[in-house]
């Protein structure tokens, strides 16, 4: 993961849980590391170590920390000067949602070690799309569900979110349904 | 399969959005679609140029020919009404009917694309720009990345920085405090405050100087009595102003007012004119700011300490800790130090005093012998002519009161030795019977004039030689039996003697001296130990004396480790003891006790039978105890009707009595009648022989023999078993004067006192001595230069040169090849310290003033003996053989029939018998006892014929005749005169020997 993702996983239990609580996760986790650069590739491990270390240090479920990191990535990435291209990608949920892939892949250029997941677009209606999420790493797809339900805020639109195919329940890959609501 | 391109409108839209195709007039043809999007008022028929700016290349024009010479060209549009750059190229040639421009929008950051309200909808999907649009934002997020961390590493190397800085403060502030401590510690020492406070106060005000870093330290006292502040000691001041600047305490100013706080005050307002708030002295030295605080003592504040800057300075919490601090300490310190002067002041006064005062009464000693030489020995020799009764009682007067004067300076002379620690005892072994029955026999004639029974008991287990000042003990003895017989009549007086051996080879003794006389009340007990002090004003009054003796005493008990105490009860008597421990003699047989026989004499012992008549009182109590201890069969009885039926008894059975003991029997005439009886019937009572206790000087019944009181062990011994004891009384008749002792002897005689001069040319002459005078010590000299002296008397203390460096000259002019001559120093100072200086600077002996007949003619006696054969006009009588011939060996051997080994035996048994006799001779003119005296010369006398011990035997029998009379003028030079040949006799033996 780029330290990007780091940084933002310390600006959510920052904000979320003040300093003090973020340095100590991050003394417990043991990462050995005080501070992320944004552009440098760490080991996933040290993202991996932060959530669950979080999980234990605020007694809370991974998944919900890991979601409720997906919905403050999209916020995170604005503030951290992406807004214009947020901006760019799609002036609707669907129509970012449609280029959410591409996004990934373009941004290869600016992060050539970054290994993105893909976001398949499935347009079923006007109102339903269906995410297809793929990615090299397990685990994260609680962090999708946050991300759409962030962007949805972002994009200031009622959508109701279904998993509807798991990766860890035997699935070729990990399905949302997202269903634009009025 | 061949390619041929067919794109239709929507598909070359779709890959170039942003197109441009213009007429090469100018004019636009057509715009793709995103372009129409962003401006939908580009239409067919506008002008490029109006529409557009061309930015690069800067001046191409559009031009067929031009555009196909130069198709690599890449062209920046502006659109001029939005400012959105287009980027691209120009397809166009003279085949062509218009130019196209496939260009596409150009962004430089992300936010740009805002503005233009462009989509990635909007461009082609080969346009890379979003990707160089997310490149860019990367780069500028590790921009802000990377100034994020510059600055935060600011801030790091900020707070770096900070913590340094507080660090080196803190440790430059901890290492003030460290050195502040060092110093406030270096204040609290004890070794600061054992320094006088002058000292003191310069250490202080230095040490408050430098940890403070002040230019001046001040301390300020309050003048006793006054309400004036004086400096009184500092650092950094001018030289010479301690103790001149005074300052007001009720002026209100900087001093005043810290003296009145009770906390530091500080002055350092600048602009408040310190100068005028100060005293000239630290005004002159332009102090700008000032922090003092009150030292206060017990009584409240005594001084300020105050320090002074020429700086101005905002003195902190810490300084004003410190200074307070050190004030307390100060303060402290300067009290204590003062308390402790103020106790060596009154100490050393107290001990000046004191000296002064022994100083004063040695010196008083010294003044008064002097005329003391006069009045003695010029009474001496008037006696020495023919007077009448009249005159011969008045001087005699005059001498018993001089010598009784001497007595009071011998002992102020003692007490002021004793006080200025100049007491030093004598480690010899003594003979501690001898010691005991010396001192008794100082007394017993006083004890009998007040009607004492004096007695002595004696452990008979004490050993009997030990190792001691045996002349101080006896002189403790003689002080408390004097006080004892003086403070008593007609009652009893007892010394009781135990010594018992104690660990390693040492004694505890043990002596106490009763008595029934007045007794002391309680109050006063405590106070007679003192100088000066008798028990009361009446005492003194009845019984005289300088209040001295026990004090003295107690000083010589405590020099040998003890103390004497007193037990005692008004009109009941008083007893005083004490306790020393003193070492075995190991000179003689450690088992030897004070009563110890030896196995002959034992077993005589044994065969003794004694019977004591009425052993009531305790010279009674005492003869029974020694003869039991000797193994005597001792019978007992009360009445004296008993003794004749006792003894017939005892003869009865075959055991008759050998001697019975009885009391003085001049008190119990009674007992006559059984004495009388058993003599007259020896048959019935056997012969025993019966011996008499009676006091010195009391002639008895006259019918048996008689044995002294106190009882002596040694006496009682040869009562039960020699018939005739040797120290029975007899009364004889009186004998003439004594002679001179002429020896004639060169002497020169350096003195400068008139008096003494007369006494001792007088004395001297008498002696046959041929002397000549000189007055000071450069005289002398030249005078020994001159011509040869057997002898001279130097006086110390002489004008000109004194007696010891004209002694040293006369010993170095000897060193030149002069013969040795014998120079006695003469000084009325009588401490040890003198005789010291007097053999130091070569003298051969010393003579305390003032000049005794006596002790000079044992002087000459002594010191003409080492002059052998060269004494000039050699008087035999007296003293004239010379020690080569003092032992005649053939004639000694021919009285003993040529056996050489019987004269060895017999010289031996004269060697160790002698000194003994010589000793009682001694004794008994100290005690003025002519009996006494007698007997031992006749002894002696019997002693020295058997070994043809000429000289002694000659001198002794003159001695025993005078003594005879009762005279005892004369006999202690005789005695000296003894001891001379007595000596010379055993060096003649010795050579003999050889």
């Amino acid at each position: 993961m780029y330290g990007l993702v780091n940084k933002a996983v310390k600006g959510l239990i920052c904000e979320r849980y003040g300093e003090e609580t973020w340095n100590r996760i991050l003394e417990e986790s043991g990462v050995g590391v005080t501070d992320f650069v944004a552009m440098q590739a760490y080991d996933d491990k040290v993202t991996l170590d932060l959530v669950a270390t979080a999980s234990r240090v605020l007694d809370a479920p991974a998944e919900a920390l890991l979601e409720a990191f997906g919905e403050y990535w999209t916020i995170y990435t604005a503030e951290e000067g992406y807004g214009s291209l947020l901006e760019m990608t799609g002036n609707t949920l669907t129509e970012f949602l449609a280029n959410l892939d591409n996004l990934h892949t373009r941004v290869s250029l600016a992060m050539p070690e970054l290994r993105p997941p893909s976001f398949e677009y499935e347009e079923v209606s006007e109102r339903l799309a269906r995410i297809h999420y793929r990615s090299e790493r397990e685990g994260l797809s609680p962090m999708v569900v946050g991300l759409l339900k962030g962007l949805a805020v972002r994009f200031n639109t009622s959508v109701d979110i279904k998993h509807v195919e798991d990766r860890s329940s035997g699935s070729e890959h990990d399905v949302f349904e997202v269903r634009v609501l009025d | 399969m061949s390619f041929s391109l067919s794109l239709d409108r929507d598909q070359f839209d779709e890959a170039f959005p942003f197109f441009i195709a213009v007429s090469w007039s100018g004019e636009l043809l057509e715009v793709g679609a995103g372009l129409k999007k962003f401006d939908p008022l580009l239409t067919a028929g506008t002008n490029l140029d109006d529409a557009f700016e061309q930015i690069r290349p800067v001046s191409q024009k559009l031009d067929p020919e031009v555009l196909s010479r130069n198709r690599r060209a890449v062209y920046m549009l502006r659109h001029r009404t939005s400012g959105l750059l287009l980027r691209g190229q120009v397809m166009g040639n003279l085949a062509m009917p218009y130019a196209l421009f496939l260009v596409s929008p150009w962004f430089q950051n992300p936010e740009e694309i805002e503005g233009f309200g462009i989509s990635l909808n909007d461009l082609a999907v080969h346009d890379p720009l979003a990707d160089y649009l997310l490149l860019i934002q990367a780069n500028r997020v590790a921009l802000q990345d990377a100034k994020n961390l510059a600055s935060k590493l600011e801030e790091q190397r900020l707070e770096l920085s900070n913590a340094l800085t507080s660090l080196r403060e803190t440790k430059e502030a901890l290492g003030v405090r460290l050195r502040q401590q060092g110093l406030l510690s270096e204040l609290s020492s004890e070794a600061l405050q054992k320094i006088g406070v002058r000292d003191l106060m310069a250490r202080t005000t230095e040490i408050v100087k430098e940890a403070l870093g002040a230019d001046i330290t001040t301390i300020f006292e309050v003048e006793p009595g006054s309400h004036v502040l004086v400096l009184r000691g500092g650092s950094g001041l001018a030289e010479g102003v301690v103790g001149r600047s005074r300052v007001s305490l009720r002026d209100g100013r900087f001093l005043s007012e810290v003296f009145n706080a009770s906390k530091p005050v500080s002055h350092n307002q600048v602009a408040a004119d310190i100068e005028a708030d100060l005293p000239p002295i630290l005004t002159f030295h332009e102090v700008r700011s000032g922090l003092g605080v009150a030292l206060n003592g017990d009584q409240g504040p005594f001084g300020v300490l105050a320090l002074f800057c020429k700086e101005p300075r905002q003195f902190t919490e810490d300084d004003e800790g410190f200074l307070r601090m050190a004030g307390f300490i100060i303060s402290r310190a300067m009290q204590a130090t003062l308390d402790t002067q103020l106790l060596n002041d009154a100490r050393t006064s107290a001990e000046e005093s004191d000296k002064a005062k022994s100083e004063f009464l040695a010196n008083m000693s010294h003044e008064l012998r002097t005329p003391m030489n006069g009045i003695i020995g010029l009474s001496e020799l008037v006696l020495e002519e023919e007077l009448d009764e009249r005159h011969r009682s008045y001087i005699e007067s005059i001498l018993e009161s001089g010598v009784i004067l001497l007595e009071l300076l011998n002992d102020l002379l003692d007490l002021s030795k004793a006080s200025s620690g100049k007491f030093q005892l004598d480690e010899f072994e003594f003979d501690l019977v001898e010691c005991v029955q010396g001192a008794i026999r100082v007394v017993e004639y006083r004890a009998v004039e007040n009607g004492i029974d004096l007695a002595l008991s004696m452990a008979p287990e004490s050993p009997r030689w030990l190792v001691g000042d045996a002349g101080r003990l006896r002189q403790v003895l003689v002080n408390l039996l004097g006080n004892a017989v003086k403070f008593t009549k007609g009652g009893d007086v007892e010394v009781v003697v135990n010594a018992i051996p104690s660990a390693g080879s040492t004694a505890s003794l043990q002596i106490s001296i009763s008595d029934t006389g007045i007794g002391i009340a309680e109050h006063r007990q405590a106070q007679i130990f003192k100088s000066f002090v008798q028990a009361d004003e009446v005492t003194n009054r009845m019984f005289g004396g300088t209040g001295l003796g026990l004090a003295i005493s107690q000083q010589i008990v405590n020099e040998m480790g003890g103390v004497i105490r007193v037990k005692s009860e008004e009109g009941v008597g008083s007893t005083f003891s004490f306790e020393v421990i003193l070492k075995l003699g190991d000179g003689h047989d450690r088992e030897s006790s004070v009563s110890t026989v030896d196995a002959e004499l034992r077993s005589e012992f044994e065969q003794k039978k004694v019977l004591v008549v009425g052993a009531d009182t305790k010279n009674m109590a005492a003869a029974l105890t020694y003869l039991r201890f000797w193994g005597c069969e001792v019978s007992q009885v009360s009445d004296p009707e008993e003794v004749p039926r006792v003894l017939e008894a005892a003869r009865m059975a075959g055991k008759p009595v050998d001697r019975v003991l009885v009391d003085d029997i001049s008190h119990q005439p009674l007992q006559l009648k059984w004495i009388r009886a058993v003599r007259g019937d020896p048959d019935r009572f056997g012969s025993p022989g019966v011996t008499e206790l009676v006091p010195i000087g009391n002639t008895g019944c006259g019918e048996c023999e008689r044995l002294g009181k106190p009882i002596d062990v040694d006496s009682l011994q040869e009562a039960v078993l020699v018939s005739s004891p040797s120290n029975i009384e007899t009364v004889e008749g009186l004998g003439s004067s004594p002679g001179a002792l002429p020896v004639s002897l060169s002497v020169l005689l350096v003195e400068d006192n008139e008096v003494n001069i007369k006494l001792a040319l007088r004395i001297l002459e008498k002696a046959g001595c041929e002397v000549q005078v000189e007055r000071n010590g450069e005289l002398a000299v030249e005078a020994v230069a001159a011509r040869t002296f057997d002898l001279i008397f130097m006086d110390l203390r002489m004008p000109v040169v004194d007696g010891l460096e004209a002694t040293r000259r006369i010993r170095a002019l000897e060193e030149d090849g002069e013969e040795h001559t014998t120079i006695i120093g003469m000084t009325a100072n009588a401490l040890n310290r003198d005789r010291e200086m007097c053999l130091a600077a070569g003298m051969d002996d010393y003579l305390a003033k003032p000049v005794r007949v006596r002790e000079v003619r044992e002087v000459l006696m002594k010191w003409s003996g080492d002059l052998g054969s060269d004494l000039s006009g050699s008087n035999t009588e007296a003293r004239g053989v010379s020690a080569e011939h003092a032992f005649d060996i053939d004639l000694a051997l021919s009285r003993m029939e040529g056996d050489r080994e019987l004269l060895g035996i017999a010289l031996q048994a004269f060697r160790e018998t002698a000194p003994g006799i010589l000793e009682e001779m001694r004794e008994a003119c100290a005690a003025k006892d002519a009996s006494r005296l007698h007997l031992a010369a006749h002894s002696l006398k019997g002693a020295a014929g058997a070994v043809c011990a000429v000289e002694v035997e000659k001198i002794s029998s003159r001695l025993e005749a005078t003594s005879h009379t009762g005279d005892l003028d004369g006999s202690e030079d005789m005695v000296a005169a003894i001891e001379g040949s007595l000596s010379d006799f055993m060096s003649a033996v010795d050579s003999v020997d050889q």
